[in-house]
């Protein structure tokens, strides 16, 4: 007589239970922080965060493991920044002390660091041959090579490895122009 | 229903029988468990003194520079007593020039002073003071690259970079850095010095910090004295302090006795700053150090998604237990963690 209820009993444990299992977290939020949603069951995370994986990768939230990509700069090297897609790409040059090689500048607008060219440390054997009213000039060449000093008595920024410098002839200041150790370039 | 039916499904129920109760606990035990939890979160950090340091420090000896090196020279004593704790600690101080023309470029000069170093104070003064016959192009970033670089740790200056030591590089010259590369160059080669699986120090800047006692951007400064040059802008080197949470200072300061402290401090490791690991509704943090909620000034960095405790007089102590609860939000991928 008992049978029916016994089948009635089990059926009705057996469905809660797996109702139950199925319902132990619909996402990551009601799991604990070492663990994600999977399948409706709480388990461990292969990452806790971002800290624990290697660089251009980052901790998903989704799936608990490191993925290549980029959430925050920091999952990127320091030459690097995280893109609206997630990519880790170059960053733009900020200033040209900062970011650029000696002998270019940092063109803010664009992001990108471009050489110099002109007559900054070029060769010369006279002031005519550097142009305006840049100078040539001795700046201590072991081999007594003299080299163009480009204008920035106005303000001008000199290269990245360059500073603008007095510029003195006959012991007067005559204007100041971009200094650099030439003959290492 | 034939009887090989009926067999299979008395079978079933016997064995159901006997399973009954394990369903039933398994079923009490799924329901409990379902138990959504709101969004709440908690981020638990600790306030971990560093114990072991390697401190590299990067000297201008160029013309101009003496008054400077006689007045860290001077500060020892504050520097190391500021270390918190400073009997535990397991320092190494290796001191090293910004003249890379010679052919000693990179090599530390004089003896690396450890707890063990015999009247270290006078030891520190003597090695700090390199003189002022050094080149006028100052190197400070290529020079503490080649200090670091695996030549001379293999050879020159073996023994100075200990793997389980943090490493913090201290900067002091009054002109700009006139090192060839890129910043980004040097921060990424200091960075990978202290990762030896390849991220750990990009990942916890703790593991390595520049700090700089140079001219204040963007105009520099008038240093006193004898001196007849203004300090530069050190431009370069203040982007590396400020990226790596290290200290700036300003080198025409008076006295270097306040930068010593500070130094200490950052370098012994207590952070004032905890990155969480979501992202908040910024009405909703509850900030507590060992348990006594608000126990230091705090403020939330939106821009860095962090807990900065702003007095330093205040931060949260050695060993303490700083935990942050709040309700998280969400955010679309690309906008950070």
């Amino acid at each position: 007589m008992s049978r029916p209820i016994d089948v009635g009993i089990l059926l009705a444990l057996a469905l809660l239970a797996l109702a139950g299992c199925r319902k132990e977290c619909e996402q990551n939020l009601n799991c604990p922080a070492s663990e994600i949603c999977t399948d409706g069951k709480c388990v461990m995370r292969a990452c806790a965060d971002s800290n624990t994986c290697p660089m251009e990768h980052f901790c998903s939230d989704e799936s608990g493991t490191c993925v290549a990509g980029c959430q925050s700069d920091r999952d990127c090297y320091p030459y690097h920044r995280c893109n609206d897609e997630g990519r880790c790409v170059e960053n733009d040059c900020r200033s040209t002390a900062l970011d650029c090689a000696v002998g270019q500048f940092c063109n803010e607008l664009t992001g990108e660091c471009y050489d110099s060219g002109g007559a900054y440390c070029a060769a010369c054997d006279i002031d005519d041959d550097c142009g305006g009213t840049n100078w040539c000039l001795d700046i201590g060449a072991p081999s007594g090579q003299r080299y163009c000093l480009v204008d920035c008595s106005l303000g001008q920024e000199c290269p990245r490895g360059y500073q603008c410098t007095t510029i003195t002839r006959a012991g007067a200041p005559v204007g100041e122009g971009c200094i650099a150790r030439c003959w290492e370039l | 229903m034939s009887a090989a039916h009926r067999s299979m499904a008395w079978g079933g129920v016997r064995a159901g029988r006997r399973a009954l109760p394990v369903l039933g606990a398994a079923a009490l035990a799924g329901c409990s468990d379902y138990n959504l939890r709101p969004n709440e979160w908690t981020d638990t950090f600790q306030q971990e003194l560093r114990t072991t340091v390697d401190i590299l420090l990067v000297i201008d000896n160029s013309c101009s520079m003496i008054e400077e090196q006689q007045k860290l020279g001077e500060n020892f004593e504050a520097f190391i007593a500021s270390f918190a704790g400073a009997e535990d600690v397991s320092y190494q101080i290796g001191v090293v020039s910004t003249d890379t023309d010679s052919t000693g470029a990179g090599i530390l000069q004089g003896p690396v002073i450890t707890p063990d170093t015999a009247d270290a104070s006078a030891v520190f003064a003597d090695v700090v003071n390199l003189g002022t016959t050094g080149s006028g192009y100052e190197r400070g970033l290529e020079a503490a690259m080649l200090a670091l670089s695996p030549d001379l740790q293999s050879g020159a200056n073996a023994g100075f970079l200990r793997a389980d030591a943090s490493l913090s590089v201290v900067f002091l010259s009054d002109e700009e850095d006139s090192s060839p590369e890129p910043v980004d160059i040097y921060l990424d080669y200091l960075y990978a010095v202290k990762s030896p699986n390849g991220y750990e120090a990009y990942r916890d800047p703790r593991r390595m910090n520049v700090s700089a006692v140079v001219g204040p951007v963007p105009d520099g400064c008038e240093l006193t004295g004898e001196d007849v040059f203004p300090a530069q802008p050190g431009e370069r080197y203040i982007d590396l302090v400020t990226r790596t949470g290290g200290i700036f200072s300003s080198i025409c300061d008076e006295d270097f006795s306040g930068l010593v402290q500070d130094l200490g401090l950052n370098i012994s490791g207590l952070q004032r700053e905890f990155y969480l690991t979501r992202w908040p509704d910024p009405a909703t943090l509850a900030v507590s150090v060992d348990g006594e909620r608000d126990a230091k000034p705090w403020t939330y960095v939106a821009e860095q998604n962090s807990i900065l405790f702003y007095d330093e007089e205040a931060l949260p102590p050695s060993q303490s237990v700083v935990t942050v609860t709040y309700t998280v939000v969400a955010r679309s991928t690309g906008e950070g963690e």
